[in-house]
Formats: C-alpha cells, structure tokens, sequence
C-alpha cells in the first residue's frame, strides 16, 4: 500500500451531487492542505463554488461536514465535526456560518478514509447516505422520513452494523424548520442545519470505518507528547481548579465545573460510584472531574447520574447520562436522557418558574422531557434564544396577542404557568411539525420572528435578559465574561460566537493574580484579562487576546481539536505555575502529520481561515462597510439597570467609545482597515488568498485606503 | 521449509497435477473444481512425520488485563492507545481490547430491544478483553500454522507476525471475538500484555481497567460467540498423544 | 498512591510515610498521635522518661530530612503535620482551624477568597466537607460574627435563587459582592 506523505488526513474528501446521484473523491492534502479540515475546507468550498445571493435551502447551497488531521487519533478532544453552509436563520440576509458536532461521527470518518463531505444538490426524493468505508451509496429513504432521530438511527443501524455511526436530523429538518439540527451518537448535534439537509432530501448520513489513522512522527514521541497534553488537562472548559476545597488544591472555586469531591456519587451507576478527589496527577481519574447535570442542575442530579458521556476520544465526558425513574410514569418517556449545557436544559429554559424551585425534581424531569422530544424531533434551540423569546412573548402578551384566539386556547398555558414540564409535549412537536402559527413562527428563529410578528429588533438589543445581539442570534460569552474582548468575539460571526477560547480562560478558577500572570506571558501584559465585573478601559493587549482567541476557535475547528476545551494556556498544575502549553496545538499538529509548524506557522493557517470567513462575509452582504453594517453591538453592553458609571465594580456594561476604540485596536490587530473593518488586498495576499482579494477588488469590495474609525451606530 | 512446512510441495503437485493448462491462481482452482481441503487429509501418511511437531500452549499466562463496565464512559481511549501506542496508527477496528463494538447497543447489538446496553441503551459499556486463556488455548490451538505462541516475559499468548497468515481461524476459535485482522498487513493479532505496563489500563481516564496477576476469567465471563474453527489434524493427534490413557 | 520504600523502615521514614498517607486521604496527623504511635510499637529506644523527649527528637529530625513534611499549628493549640506533596497549606490550614475556631475559619476563609479570586463565598460550602459544619453551627458563627467587633468586615448577600453569600468589606464591594454572587449562582448556567 502506498504510504501517503503526510500522516494525520485520512485522505480523501467525498463529494456527493444528490441531483445526479453521484459520488467521487479528491485528495484532502492537494486540494485543501492550506486551510486544514473543518471550517477552512468549509468556507473554502463556499466560496469557490456557491455564489453570492444562494439561499440556505437551494439546491445550489452545499453543506460540508469536515474534521480534521487529528481527528479518530489518541490526541485528546479530537471528536468534532464541523458543519459548514449558508445559515437558514440568519437574518436578514443569509450568510456563511458552522454548526458543530461531537460525538463519535468525526473518528468513524476518518476510519472510512474521508476527511470531509461535500453535499451538493437535491435528491428528488428522500434519500440517506451510506458511506462503508470506500462504499459509498446513496439509498432511498421514504421508509424513514417522517420518523425521529432515534428510530431512523436503529433502522440504519440495523443494516449497516451496530457500530455504525448516523447523523440524522428528525422532522423538524424535513419539514424545513430552521431552527433544526442534525444529530449523531443520541445527544451530539449541529444546530441550525437541519433544514438544509431537510431541502436536499437527506435524512441521514451513516459512516462505518475500519480503517486507521497514520501518526507521522515517532511513536514513543506521540505517546509523550498526549501524555503531556492530557497531564495539562483540566475539567469541562479546561477549568483547572475544583468547585470546592479539595486536600491536593491550593485554590478551589464554586464556580468552575471541576465538580468531583469525596461523597459526589454517580448515584444512578450500578452500584454507585464515588468520583472522590481528583488529583490532578491522577490520569485515571480525568473522566470524574466533570459532571455538567450537576453544574447546571444542582446537587440533586448527582442522584440520577449514571456516568459521563461524550465524544470519541475525550477523557472529560462534558455529557451526563442521567437515569430518572419519575419521568417513566409520569410522561411516558424513557428513564435516560444524556446531554450537556443547552441542549441538556433544552426543556427546562422555557419554564419561568417551577412549583419546587429552580434545582428541585422539577426542572430535571422538565430537562428529561425537553431532550426526549428535541433530541428525537430535531429542534434547535439557538443557545437558548428560542427559549427566552418565548418566555418574554408569553409574558409580555404577545403570544396572545398574535394568536388566533381557538390557537390560543389550543395550549395549556396554565401548565406553562405551573412550571409542568407535561407542556412541552404540546409545544415541541407543533414546532417540528410547523403546526399553527406560534410553533410556525417559533422554528423561523429570531430574526425572522420579529420581521414575522413586526416586532423591533431595538427592543431586543436593548433588554440584556434577552441575551440578543444581532442578526438573529444571542450572544455567546461576551462582556459578562471577557469585557471588551468577548465583545470583539461577538461582532465577528453570522450566528452566536461559538467561541470559547477566552471565557474558558477567564472562568478557569484561578486567582485574578495568577490569570493576569499568564496574560502577561501569552498575550504581552497582565492589562490583557480583568476580573469579571471589575473592568477596566481598552487596550491593545486585550485585542491581542482576541486576535488569538477568534484564530483558535478556527484553529481547533479546522484541525478537529474541541473549542470548549482549548486552547490549554493555563494547567491545573501548581508546579508549572497554572501554565498550559500554548504550543500544543502545533505540536500535536506537526508530529501527527509530518507537516512541522511552528505555534506561529500554525496560527497563520488559522488566520487565512479566519479571513476566509471575513471574505466570505463581505462577498455574501455585498459591502465591505463591515464595521458599521455587520460588526454591531447591541445597546444592552452599554447600560445598566442602576445607571452606574462604566469600570464601577460590580457592572459588566461598557462604554461606547472605548468599544470604538477597541475595534479600531482590534482592526489594527488584523491588520484589516479600520474604517471598514474589511481587510486589506495586501492581507489576502500576505495569507495566501491572492484569487479572493481579486474577486473582491472586481467587486469593489476591498477598502481603498486605511480610514479613520467611525462611530458605531 | 515454505509457509505450510513442507507440505506445500506435496499440496502444489496435488494441484498442479490437476489445474495443468488452466494456470489458475490455487485459490481460484479450488473454488471451481470444490476440492475441499479437509480431503487433503487423507494425505495423512504422507504428512505425519513431515518436520514439525504442533505447538500446544501450556504455559500459564502471568498476567491479564480486567474491566468494570459500570466505569466505562465510551471513550475509546484505551482504542486508541493499544493501537497508537505500539503501531504508530489509531486504528480502532483491530484494538486488542475492545470496547467500540459495545458503545452503541451492548453486546447484544441492535437486537437487543429493552435489555440494550450502551449509549441507546441503560449506558452501560462493556470491555471486551483477552483472557489469556489457560491449555486448552482456543486461538492458539486453531491456528494452522502454530502461529500463536507465548511471549516472554509474561507467557501472554501472541501472535508470531512471522508466521501468520491471515487465515482467520483464530478469530472464529475465540469464544470472545478478541483476535484482530487487520487488513492493512494482513495478520491477525491480539492482546500481549505490552510487557507487562498494559496502555489500555494506563489511558483509561475512569480506572475502569484493571491489570491483574493472572486468574482464570474463562469460566467467568460469558462467552460473545460461538466459535467455529476447526483444528488442524495434526493436533488433534497431539492431544491424543498427550491426554489418551 | 503513597508507595513503600522496602529498603528503609526507619522509624522517622515509618512516620513520614503515616504523614503522607493521612495527608492523601485528606487528613492531619498530630503530635499526640505521632508520639502514641511511636510509643505503642516501641519504636524510640532509652529510658521511660526520656522517650517523649526523644520522640521530639525524632519529629524534628523528620522534618530536617523530609522537606514536605510540614507542620501546622492553630494559636495555643496542638501541633499537626501533613505532607505538601498530597495536601496544600489552604486545606491544611481549614483542617486545623476547623478543630479550634469555626469563627475563625469562616471568616478567614471569607476574606482571603474575598482578597484573592476575588469573589464572595456560598453559605452552604461550610456544611460540606472538609468543613463538616452542622447548620446550626453556622448560623451560630453568623450571629456571633454579627455581634463581634473584628468581625464586621463580614457581610451577607443573596443570589436570585435566596442563597447566602459570605464577602468581607475590606477586599469586596457590596455590589461586586453582589454581582459576583448572582452569576455564580444563575448567570453561569444561564450562560452555558
């Protein structure tokens, strides 16, 4: 067999055309070496072959799910997939964007042979993807629409082996809903594309590998070198210090997700397991730092853990798989559920209150019953933005304003009331459904439904418990966590900033001193981090952090690395100081591959990626006016509820000016044009995207000169 | 001495006598003309007393690696280090310990309704493991080739990369389904112990392996399947020899 | 794991290794302890009287050649020892005011987390381990607090959901205090 030249890359992309019905391959390494895997192939694809004015659903849109040269290895967090394509809730305008989907889809890919797929066309009539290492067949799948998630995974399942692993979306995508995902390994899923694969027929997508992952480098150095890694490894979102007081633990913080203790059970294993103090030399016991239903349940979940779960390859286990007995009888579903974070309170966000509380038995059988039914349907929850709308359109009449009064009284709304998680059954499915106006409106997501109901996007930007920021979407860590920095994240995307590059530093437990100590290191300055809540004004080390953020976020997308849990600058290591190694990503990268880059070579990829995205941006909108038309701020950041002055301890809003000065710093960073935050003809070229800076120059799309900054609006 | 030990001549005059103008490839010609191999035993006289001697496996193993499911979070780590660790490649299918067939459904794959295990099932993940089996040694014994032996320092029953040749028989003699093919060299391999520090139990991040003195886990884990090899003739006749009054 | 060195089985190597055991599971060691120990299995040779003697003897020259042994006292009271190398002084530290002055280890825990992080500290840590108050134990040194002059600096706040923060005025703003308390609480998982 002939040894291909690099290790890491399975090899091969495979391009399906579902209008023709064919398949083929390309090399990985020839065509997309330059950008990696992930969003790199994924923007890369969009923009050389879908023009500008495609719409999400047209068969003329591609979706690409890639990973990347680490993904199926022993590195840890490797287990992502990247889901790249015009986004069907963006709005008002639709724009490229990424879902992301762990699980175990990325590794069984990979040991198919395939580093990504290109999904072309429409099948004219329902079809599913069967990928069984170099077989590949496009099979009819009218036996299988209409049915959930899980049953369309057992069907396949049942043909193709138990180990096969399907991305599925449910009714929600097939009925076109945009607020859809696509799911794989019960509760890992790509928000917002379902509709996308819905529009061109395809229900699922089903990989059985047995094939290998080549290491380049030296064996015994790879083993190192992952041993090295997972020493740095924290808990969920690389926090690196316990939630409570700990015998091996200089610092603990209530606040951090590292939650084992002594007597903190897996209750619901058989028999129970106590996850006990988890030094953090204790390898072994990686897998007992994390327990997110606790995290975001409270103490009583511990009852109902059965253990972690998550995607191949991570020892953090950032999913819980929970067993509740009550939920059988009560509402007819299954005792276990799994998931993490949003999707976990899935159905717990829609409720205001609860008879018993906010961590009583309650809102865990609400979560129960929320996953069931949107794990199985297929409903995004735009990082919980549906969730909130509906609370403040119920509350603030709205709902009942809109509604066709027999529509109205077509929902229990005094078991909304109640907090009865029982209502959701009559909520989710209409949405999947598209039954009736509000379930109708609801799946359009925000955007659409403030243009739908003439609602005002003012009013949204403006109420900081909406978490709204622009283009339909929430924010995602922004200035509650990293002030000017999580804001400058936030402006960049065409959906909620999946980014969590500088919040999982901020959060990570340690002392403001030690954080700001290795600030100094990684970014220039320990003025890079403030505290929480105590921030300061605008500086350039603080562009600097976000620079480096939004190029990792790219990064680990691209080489199939978990962005919840790296970058790793900072260790739960007190005899390294708390330092990581922000190295680590070139390292595993050169040694896994055979291609050696050094952290900068590497960062430089991930900043072409990262332009990539921007150029992308400017094409699809038609302006290059990035600054004042797409890199917004919503009125919310600059206020506070008791109008104290901005940098008071204890306020997170800032100040409009010193966020202009913070773009304007930023942009510099980029080396982009500040008055348009359009980068430059020289840029693209210094990054290797020569063909795009001519295309857009064709266009009048790059900035003529570098301008002063303008206000923001 | 060729693959078959001698024998090989006297199975390609057997062949080429009867294949003559066809010039097809052995495998070929036997598929057409229905020859069964079993009926190359009646060759026996011609075969006893042709070199070697079959290699029963006696010895004791010193060591094996044990599992609790009710830890196994499905990472696959363990996966991933058996293979990474000592081929320089990820490749799961062919693990030594195996966990990744059992993360979906459990052992009993997709028919395994409401008793299902794994993720779609009541989450537990079981991990297959080689039991380092005592004499009578199954894979060991099917192999025509004598191909599996023990390996210092631990009497771990491994395969002789040397002397295999991908027959698979071992894998349907093993009541576990714990033997690998893998394709990519074309031999079989299974479970060795790495000297004694087993990479599976070291990357298992929920200690949900254990490496254990020896204990004989035969009697004590039910078996995946049931096997279906055969034993080559000649050690039949050794056990004969060995066990007959 | 605490490992045996076979080859040295000295008495002062014996104890270092108790230390650094008890210290593994999360525990202290005192000086009546060692001393007991050392007396109960007949580890100290000489005369009766000079044992207890000797038996400081040996402690101090445990320390001398063990740099992660380390001792431990609260004010007037006995001393204790743990091992740096499987607890940190902050645990040690709860552990041995934990015996003497509940006041004390409230509220010095309240100010440093207030100093350092910074951040307020939940009410209920305390019935937690390694605490191990009861409740009632608490709300007596909340009252006590309340009541005693060097005590003022600690200062309550409450989250959203009605959980008590503990925040010392010397490091934390009350509205800091404050803001800090209600995103642990709710901004967190409100912001997954």
């Amino acid at each position: 067999m002939k040894m291909a030249k690099y290790g890491g890359w399975a090899g091969k992309i495979l391009r399906v055309d579902l209008t023709s019905g064919r398949s083929g391959t390309e090399d990985t390494v020839e065509k997309y070496k330059e950008v990696l895997g992930g969003t790199g192939i994924g923007y890369q694809v969009l923009w050389d072959e879908v023009p500008a004015g495609t719409k999400p659903l047209d068969p003329a849109n591609k979706i690409i799910f890639a990973t990347g040269p680490l993904a199926g290895t022993g590195a840890p967090c490797n287990g992502r997939t990247a889901v790249t394509t015009l986004w069907p809730t963006c709005w008002p305008k639709p724009l490229v964007a990424t879902g992301h989907m762990g699980g175990q889809f990325a590794g069984e890919l990979k040991y198919a042979g395939y580093d990504g797929i290109i999904i072309e066309g429409r099948a004219d009539r329902p079809v599913w993807l069967s990928i069984i290492n170099d077989q590949v067949e496009i099979k009819d799948a009218r036996s299988l629409w209409g049915q959930g998630i899980r049953r369309t995974t057992l069907e396949i399942s049942q043909q193709v082996g138990p180990e096969t692993v399907v991305a599925a979306i449910g009714p929600a995508g097939e009925n076109l809903v945009p607020m859809s995902v696509v799911m794989n390994s019960v509760s890992h899923s790509a928000g917002g594309v379902g509709s996308v694969l819905g529009s061109k027929n395809l229900k699922a997508i089903a990989v059985r590998g047995t094939g290998s992952v080549r290491i380049a480098g030296n064996k015994d150095e790879w083993e190192k070198l992952v041993k090295f890694h997972l020493s740095l490894l924290g808990a969920n979102n690389q926090h690196v210090v316990p939630n409570s007081p700990q015998p091996w633990a200089e610092y603990y913080n209530p606040a951090t997700r590292w939650v084992a203790s002594k007597g903190r059970r897996w209750a619901a294993a058989n028999p129970a397991i106590d996850t006990g103090s988890c030094d953090p030399h204790e390898l072994n016991r990686l897998a007992y730092r994390t327990n997110n239903a606790a995290f975001f349940l409270g103490e009583l979940a511990w009852r109902y853990t059965v253990r972690g779960n998550g995607c191949t390859s991570c020892p953090i286990r950032c999913h819980t798989m929970l067993r509740v007995p009550s939920v059988a009888a009560k509402y007819g579903i299954k005792e276990v559920g799994q998931n993490t974070c949003s999707g976990l309170q899935f159905g717990k966000a829609f409720f205001k209150n609860f008879p018993d509380g906010p961590r009583g038995q309650t809102q865990i059988e609400a979560c129960m019953v929320g996953m069931n039914l949107a794990d199985d349907l297929g409903i995004w929850c735009n990082y919980g933005q549906m969730q909130r709308d509906f609370q403040k359109l119920y509350y603030d009449g709205t709902i009942k304003q809109k509604l066709e009064e027999n529509e109205f009284k077509s929902y229990s709304w005094d078991k909304y009331e109640k907090g009865d998680p029982s209502f959701l059954f009559e909520l989710l499915p209409r949405i999947a459904q598209k039954q009736g106006e509000l379930a109708t409106v609801l799946g359009l997501g925000t955007g659409y439904v403030l243009e739908k109901w003439s609602l005002s996007e003012e009013e949204w930007k403006k109420d900081r418990r909406l978490m709204y920021w622009k283009m339909g979407h929430p924010k995602h860590h922004a200035n509650e966590d990293a002030g000017q920095c999580g804001v400058i994240i936030n402006t960049q995307y065409n959906r909620d900033a999946q980014n969590h590059s500088h919040c999982n530093f901020v959060r990570n437990g340690l002392p403001i001193d030690v954080q700001k100590g290795l600030a100094r290191e990684i970014w220039g300055s320990r003025d890079a981090v403030d505290a929480a809540g105590s921030y300061t004004p605008m500086n350039p080390y603080k562009a600097k952090m976000a620079k480096w953020a939004l190029l990792r976020k790219e990064l680990h997308d691209s080489l199939a690395l978990c962005n919840w849990m790296g970058p790793w600058v900072a260790s739960p290591l007190k005899e390294r100081g708390y330092r990581g190694d922000d190295t680590l990503e070139s390292m595993l990268y050169s040694l896994a591959t055979g291609d050696k880059k050094s952290a900068e070579e590497l960062d430089l990829v991930a900043e072409r990626i990262f332009v990539l995205h921007r150029a992308l941006t400017i094409r699809d909108m038609g302006t290059k006016e990035l600054r004042t038309q797409h890199d917004s701020i919503p009125e919310w950041v600059f206020r506070d509820s008791n109008d104290r002055p901005v940098y008071t301890k204890g306020t997170i809003h800032l100040d409009k000016d010193d966020l202009n000065l913070a773009l304007d710093m930023y942009y510099e960073e980029m080396d982009w044009d500040k008055s348009t935050g359009a980068p430059s003809g020289e840029t693209y070229q210094r990054l290797g995207l020569a063909k795009i800076a001519d295309h857009l120059g064709r266009k009048g799309l790059l900035p003529q000169s570098r301008g002063e900054g303008k206000d923001v609006k | 001495m060729d693959e078959y030990g001698g024998r090989g001549e006297m199975l390609e005059k057997v062949i080429d006598s009867l294949n003559n103008e066809l010039n097809l490839s052995r495998r070929q010609f036997l598929k057409i003309s229905g020859i069964s191999i079993v009926g190359i035993s009646t060759l026996e006289p011609f075969l006893a007393g042709a070199n070697t001697k079959p290699v029963i496996i006696m010895e004791q193993a010193e060591g094996v690696v044990i599992s609790d499911p009710t830890k196994c979070v499905g990472c696959r780590r363990c996966e991933l280090a058996c293979t990474e660790f000592n081929e320089g490649k990820a490749h799961p299918d062919i693990s030594r310990i195996k966990v990744g067939r059992n993360v979906n459904y459990g052992p009993k794959s997709v028919y395994a309704g409401e008793g299902a295990q794994g993720n779609w099932g009541g989450g537990l993940v079981v991990q297959d493991l080689c039991k380092q089996c005592p004499h009578p040694v199954p894979c060991a014994n099917a192999c025509p080739n004598d191909a599996i032996v023990i390996g210092p320092p631990l009497n771990a029953r491994v395969v002789d990369l040397d002397k295999c040749i991908g027959c698979k028989m071992c894998l349907r003699a093993c009541p576990w389904e714990m033997i690998s093919y893998d394709s990519e060299t074309n031999k079989a391999t299974k479970c060795f112990l790495c000297q004694g520090k087993p990479k599976c139990v070291e990357a298992c991040p929920a200690s949900a392996l254990h490496y254990t003195a020896w204990n004989d886990y035969t009697n004590k884990i039910p078996p995946r399947v049931v096997p279906t090899s055969v034993m080559p003739p000649e050690k039949a006749a050794a056990c004969n020899l060995c066990h007959k009054k | 794991m605490v490992e045996t060195k076979p080859e040295d089985h000295s008495p002062g190597q014996m104890v270092a290794h108790l230390i650094r055991s008890r210290s593994e599971s999360g525990e202290l060691i005192s000086r009546g302890e060692i001393l007991r120990i050392l007396l109960d299995h007949h580890l100290l040779d000489g005369p009766e009287e000079e044992l207890p003697d000797q038996g400081e003897t040996l402690i101090e020259e445990i320390m001398e050649n063990n740099a992660d042994i380390i001792k431990l006292s609260a004010v007037g009271e006995e001393a204790h020892f743990f091992s740096s190398r499987f607890m940190s002084e902050a645990y040690a530290r709860i552990l041995i005011q934990k015996q003497s002055d509940s006041l004390l280890l409230i509220a010095d825990l309240v100010r440093r987390n207030s100093a350092l992080y910074p951040r307020p500290t939940p009410l209920e840590i305390f019935e937690q381990v390694p605490f191990d108050l009861t409740k009632e134990e608490v709300h007596g040194c909340l009252s006590q607090m309340a009541n005693g002059e060097e005590y003022q600096d600690i200062q309550q706040t409450r989250s959203s959901l009605g959980n008590i923060f503990l925040f010392s005025t010397l490091h934390l703003e009350p509205e800091y205090a404050a803001m800090l308390a209600e995103w642990v609480d709710v901004g967190l998982a409100d912001n997954p």
